[in-house]
């Protein structure tokens, strides 16, 4: 009995302490091309980083600043991302300019990745230090290197030091909680244990509200994406046109405005998305508009993006006759009998 | 009264929340006490393994959803499966043989429910949602109706996994409920404390066994009563004829 409420009050406290107490983990993962930069004192080089969303979450204003030593910069200033979808990932080239007076042999060079991201009402700012190793040679006559040269590019995933392994603290609980559940098989005084399980489960529960996972439950429950339940599968890969869809939206001869529905976790949004951003790059009479269906609701009501009180992402809208395209599936050809529809 | 026919007032009950959004009431941050499609078009109540595998993937520790676990679980834990679960009620109604197989093959939904969990964690995506026979009845078919849903390989695969698990029903009482529930999983953690409980009285017992025959799970009520596979239905006290089992709520006596 003893040893039950033990271990149910050590997982309560552990369960307060990483919400509570423990820093948000960051989303992003970051690494650096090529592990080592060799340079000239009083030359450049470019490294590339790569930069993956590795969550549902959308990451926002990221921004790479050279943090140290002395001697050594960015050129021409802070790289930054505005926006990373769920899932996403791009590369961020970054100019390492060395001073002359820079001292020469191997250098650890420091970089802070700053970016932020949101659920629900509450937003985080994370910083991720990265490091980079920069081998600097003695200056040479010849016209500063523009890029460094040192043979295939191996990935190097960057440490970040203090990274909370929240999975690994997600899993502990858990486990935890199936050895009370164990414990709870063999114990004769039942009602103490139930009285004791309504306390934790109020305080999980009021923690939960206050961390505005209710919320975030209702989300999860109010906007769909058609691969997210099984109406298709996920398309992640890059939006194209086929030359006869191309000539299509290029013979279109009637201004056509849209609006596309999206999700910032959904994974096949951003392969509506882009196909639509390439449609209207093809004819500059079609004008689009990308609608957040979490942020923008009444909107998802209005155009019927919303159905029996579901809305469902993506959905492209026609606003000259109002028909809804819902999912990715064979949505290039779909697209282009929207858009051939006379309003 | 009678225990069946509180009961199915009680299952009524439990369609109808499930269909609420008929009315025009939208999601609500409720979440269901039972295996209920977040999706179908008219639920206004969020599926627990639904949202739990969205959790798991967006990387949230599930205080909330633990929270409410635990206050079902203490309330009714399978109780749920036996009185309120929509799909446990169409279980019901397709109970027809009270087939034994192994017991032990009522762990596989333990089973499911860790794939599930795992799942989610390592491909980042619902895969449970995706063969979920719930899903395949209350949002699948609503949405090819409503046009939204197209005949292709998801939908495909919806139906298969509904039509093996109906099949399963038919040919095994709570086929579903029994073997591969993971919402009954989770409640079936809380069985032995909950407030909905079985009692035996074993002096009164004349070892008839009829509350054997008329258990829906395939367990002996009389042993099994706290087990994971008992869902409170009750059944097992009606046929008693001597009233050794009886169906209470509140604080359990201690052994």
């Amino acid at each position: 009995m003893r040893q039950a409420l033990a271990v149910l009050l050590a997982a309560l406290g552990l369960c307060v302490f990483s919400g509570a107490v423990w820093p948000q983990e960051g989303i992003l993962t970051f690494a650096v091309e090529p592990d080592a930069l060799d340079v000239s004192a009083g030359g450049q080089a470019v490294a590339r980083v790569r930069i993956v969303n590795t969550t549902a979450r959308e990451a926002d204003d990221i921004e790479l600043v050279w943090a140290g030593p002395e001697g050594f910069s960015r050129d021409p200033g802070p790289a930054s991302v505005a926006v990373l979808g769920a899932f996403a990932s791009t590369t961020i080239e970054l100019t390492v300019v060395v001073e002359a007076t820079a001292p020469q042999g191997e250098t650890r060079g420091h970089l802070e990745a700053i970016y932020t991201y949101c659920i629900d009402d509450l937003c985080y700012q994370i910083v991720a230090p990265l490091v980079l190793t920069l081998r600097v040679a003695a200056p040479t006559e010849a016209t500063p290197d523009t890029t460094s040269d040192v043979g295939t590019p191996a990935k190097a995933e960057i440490e970040i030091p203090g990274r909370v392994p929240w999975r690994g603290v997600a899993f502990g609980v858990i486990g935890l909680l199936l050895a009370v559940a164990g414990l709870l098989w063999r114990t004769r005084h039942r009602t103490v244990l139930a009285a004791t399980l309504v306390i934790a489960g109020g305080v999980a529960l009021g923690l939960g509200v206050s961390l505005n996972q209710h919320k975030q439950a209702q989300a999860v429950g109010a906007v769909l994406c058609t691969s997210c339940v099984g109406i298709e599968t996920v398309q992640t890969l890059r939006a194209r046109l086929s030359p006869s869809q191309a000539a299509a939206v290029e013979q279109l001869t009637a201004p056509i405005e849209l609006l596309v529905f999206y999700a910032p976790w959904c994974r096949s949004c951003p392969y509506a998305e882009e196909l639509v951003g390439l449609v209207a790059a093809r004819n500059p009479l079609v004008r689009y508009r990308l609608v957040n269906a979490e942020a923008e609701r009444d909107l998802a009501v209005q155009h019927g993006v919303t159905r029996a009180g579901r809305t469902v992402v993506p959905a492209i809208v026609h606003l000259g006759t109002g028909t809804v395209l819902f999912g990715v599936e064979d949505l290039g050809n779909r697209l282009v009998s929207l858009l051939q529809e006379a309003p | 009264m009678r225990i069946t026919t509180g009961r199915r007032a009680v299952q009524g009950m439990g369609v109808v929340l499930g269909l609420f959004g008929v009315t025009g009431i939208g999601m609500t941050h409720i979440l269901f006490p039972g295996l209920h499609c977040y999706a179908c078009p008219w639920a206004i109540t969020v599926c627990p393994v639904g949202l739990v595998q969205n959790l798991v993937i967006f990387g949230t520790v599930p205080f909330f959803w633990l929270g409410a676990m635990i206050v079902y679980g203490v309330v009714a834990a399978r109780g749920f499966c036996g009185w309120f679960c929509p799909f446990g009620t169409l279980n019901d109604l397709l109970s027809f043989r009270r087939a034994r197989i192994r017991s032990s093959l009522s762990y596989g939904k333990f089973l499911i429910l860790l794939g599930t969990l795992v799942g989610a964690w390592a491909l980042t995506d619902t895969i449970f949602c995706k063969l979920c026979p719930a899903a395949s009845l209350e949002a699948s078919l609503p949405y090819l109706f409503l046009g939204v849903a197209k005949v292709n390989g998801p939908f495909l695969i919806h139906m298969a996994t509904l039509g093996a698990t109906l099949l399963g029903m038919v040919l095994i009482a709570r086929f579903w409920c029994r073997y591969l529930c993971p919402m009954g999983a989770i409640l079936a953690l809380f069985n032995r404390v909950s407030l909905l409980h079985l009692e035996w009285n074993r002096t009164e017992c004349t070892g008839c066994e009829t509350c054997v025959d008329a258990c829906p799970m395939g367990i002996d009520p009389r042993q099994e009563h706290d087990g994971h596979n008992c869902i409170k239905c009750g059944a097992c006290t009606e046929s008693c004829v001597p009233d050794s089992l009886k169906l209470r709520c509140g604080p359990r006596k201690a052994k």
